[in-house]
């Protein structure tokens, strides 16, 4: 087992617990997906007051409601179209109001050069999402690419929690980028691989 | 490793088609760990952290 699969399967073992409890107490997952959103929205508010350490944990706690509502959904059997797209639109949401958090912190500290890094790098998360989105409506699947989410989520944790914030906004941020590039890449040839016609 | 496969590595960490859970996965993880841990936040002018960072005290340690 690798390294990041190993921490994968021991984070798994108090997770399996909150999720029989959701299925036992019937929760919808909808309504875990609209309560992350509503804690990382606290998160980005101890981030906007630069209590990084705070953040980190709150955090921690939205992103177990992300992380699980997709298991409950499956567990109590209530999986829908509408649910995967009120978890994708609800995942927008809460990236896009970290960053705001940051935003505000950074403006408050007069550093618009951290302004605009944390502005370059909001757009190409939402570009990485709408990259993978967009292509997948012309391609079977566009799985390119390192910065996806999870990643995301989990080097925001390890800003906050350890005070680096600046350079996991640099790792984000260049490799948003080159996750951009690598979808357009491979759309491109993907389409050009297809039959004249084949995607409208 | 020859001009070619240095290349080859290069283009394949750029245009990442690897699975998570995978060596080089874990390979990627450990350099950006690095970055974010080793960088000295005073180089990149970090608003939040001051100092030289574990770089810092590594070198202290070991220096």
């Amino acid at each position: 087992m690798t390294f990041t699969g190993a921490i994968g399967a021991i984070s798994l073992f108090p997770l399996r617990a909150i999720i029989r409890a959701c299925v036992a107490l019937r929760i919808h997952p909808n309504v875990l997906t609209f309560t992350g959103v509503v804690i990382n929205a606290g998160a980005a508010w101890a981030l906007a007051q630069g209590r990084f350490v705070a953040a980190g944990i709150i955090m921690i706690i939205a992103n177990i409601f992300d992380f699980i509502d997709g298991k409950v959904a499956h567990e109590l059997k209530v999986q829908s179209a509408f649910g995967a797209f009120w978890d994708s639109t609800m995942d927008r949401l809460s990236d896009v109001v970290l960053f705001i958090g940051l935003i505000y912190l950074y403006a408050s500290l007069g550093r618009t050069d951290y302004v605009l890094l944390t502005c370059i790098t909001l757009m190409f998360t939402v570009m990485t999402s709408y990259t993978r989105a967009r292509a997948e409506s012309l391609v079977d699947t566009c799985k390119v690419g390192f910065m996806e989410r999870p990643e995301r989520i989990v080097l925001f944790m390890i800003g906050a929690l350890t005070n680096r914030m600046a350079a996991v906004l640099w790792v984000i941020c260049v490799l948003s980028v080159v996750t951009v590039a690598d979808r357009i890449y491979y759309t491109w040839r993907a389409l050009a691989d297809q039959p004249r016609g084949a995607a409208a | 490793m020859s001009n070619v496969g240095w290349r080859q590595g290069l283009w394949r960490t750029l245009y990442w088609t690897y699975e998570r859970a995978t060596w080089q996965y874990d390979l990627m993880v450990i350099a950006i760990l690095a970055f974010v841990w080793l960088t000295p936040p005073d180089w990149l002018g970090d608003p939040m952290a001051r100092g030289t960072g574990l770089a810092g005290w590594l070198l202290l340690w070991f220096g």
